[in-house]
């Protein structure tokens, strides 16, 4: 079975400097039908000005996983952890017992347009910690490159979640032909994040998202147009 | 239940106050508060910059990422804590139109059943001084557990965090 979730009908709040379409309901938006799906509590499709971005703040109990698409962003948190995140790069904040951090446009021009998903923990009172990889854009060109996982996986540049949940990303040619096979009784939720693809036939473009569940074989197609997915393998 | 809501209100130039209010504020967390985390503004910031060309990128920093605390915030709050940098005091230019306010809220009655506590620094004389200026707007004051040497460390200053959430939850459930 397979969900479509069109990026026209995402909540969305313009705060001037933010512009931020949410998939899941968040802050001001509340849908009672869109609470997330599976773990996956979160996903912000967010594009921020220059120089503008969310002073100190806390998070509590989330593994809190951002991608950037373009631009830069700049990050602190009260780990000491001081960082840019930019395109081709994962970080994943898991906020446990409690993180304060502030996350800013890192350019004093160009804007910054990231994906941003919170990911429920399998337990709660974790310690906090922060991860961030940078990956060739070669590995997720035509494939599923693994950028998120549960801790314990034996995978090379990869960051860890305190969830039985995998985040990949690919660019799909137009041409090309990616396949992910769900196990017996996992889940996905398939995000569009640039461009227009065909995930099992069904076409999507930009901001469009998918739930897929009780389907052996997902297929994302490039449709002779091309673009770049965000993949979610859930319990 | 819903949380408790504590608001941390600083001054720093060099960011080192701004990550001991930090620490603080992850302690309120960790006794899952809500957290508000408020900068008082510079009197005169170009004055301040050429005073303190050192600290130009932590100022900058800081002026882009804090919003100075309102009247609505301190209403809003079940805690009041405030983290002054060595040597500053409640009457000073930075502080003062802060602790009016306040004093006024606190005149009003509107800081009844509110907790206060100051973040602590190397400063003792300096920290006292804040603790008997937030103890005179009526609100009733956490201290630390630790003792005086130990505690102007940011573990310290977590430790704090807590201990002023789980006070401000006493009182409310009293």
């Amino acid at each position: 079975m397979i969900t479509i979730r069109r990026s026209e009908d995402r909540g969305h709040a313009d705060r001037g400097w933010l512009q931020s379409h949410h998939t899941f309901t968040f802050g001001s938006y509340h849908d009672p039908n869109h609470m997330g799906f599976r773990a996956l509590r979160v996903l912000n499709d967010d594009r921020i000005a220059a120089d503008k971005g969310f002073g100190p703040h806390a998070h509590r109990d989330m593994e809190i996983v951002t991608y950037v698409l373009d631009g830069a962003l700049a990050h602190r948190d009260s780990m000491n952890e001081r960082h840019t995140l930019g395109p081709n790069e994962i970080q994943t904040m898991s906020a446990g017992t409690g993180v304060v951090h502030s996350e800013f446009n890192a350019s004093e021009s160009e804007p910054v347009h990231l994906i941003q998903t919170w990911i429920e923990p399998s337990a709660e009172d974790l310690p906090p910690s922060y991860q961030q990889i940078a990956f060739p854009p070669e590995e997720k060109r035509g494939r599923l490159r693994l950028l998120a996982a549960p801790y314990g996986t034996e995978a090379p540049g990869v960051t860890f979640i305190h969830q039985d949940a995998r985040m990949f990303a690919t660019e799909v040619g137009p041409d090309d032909r990616v396949e992910h096979r769900l196990a017996s009784g996992r889940h996905a939720w398939a995000q569009v994040v640039r461009g227009s693809i065909a995930l099992n036939g069904t076409s999507l473009v930009e901001g469009d998202g998918a739930a897929v569940s009780d389907e052996e074989l997902i297929t994302l197609a490039g449709n002779g147009v091309g673009g770049e997915v965000l993949l979610f393998d859930l319990a | 239940m819903s949380q408790l809501v504590v608001l941390v209100t600083f001054y720093s130039r060099s960011g080192a106050t701004e990550t001991r209010a930090l620490s603080l504020a992850v302690g309120a967390v960790q006794e899952r508060a809500l957290i508000r985390l408020r900068r008082l503004p510079d009197r005169d910031a170009a004055l301040v910059l050429a005073h303190s060309p050192d600290h130009a990128g932590a100022l900058e920093r800081m002026w882009k990422e804090y919003v100075p605390p309102t009247e609505t915030d301190v209403r809003g709050a079940d805690a009041v804590v405030v983290a002054p940098t060595s040597r500053c005091d409640p009457a000073s230019a930075e502080w003062s139109s802060y602790f009016e306010v306040l004093h006024s809220l606190g005149a009003a009655g509107a800081l009844t059943g509110k907790v206060g506590a100051v973040v602590r620094n190397r400063d003792g004389a300096s920290v006292q001084r804040f603790e008997q200026a937030l103890q005179a707007t009526g609100l009733s004051i956490v201290a630390p557990g630790a003792p005086p040497a130990d505690a102007a460390t940011p573990e310290a200053a977590t430790a704090h965090g807590r201990r002023v959430v789980t006070t401000a939850r006493r009182r409310n459930q009293d």
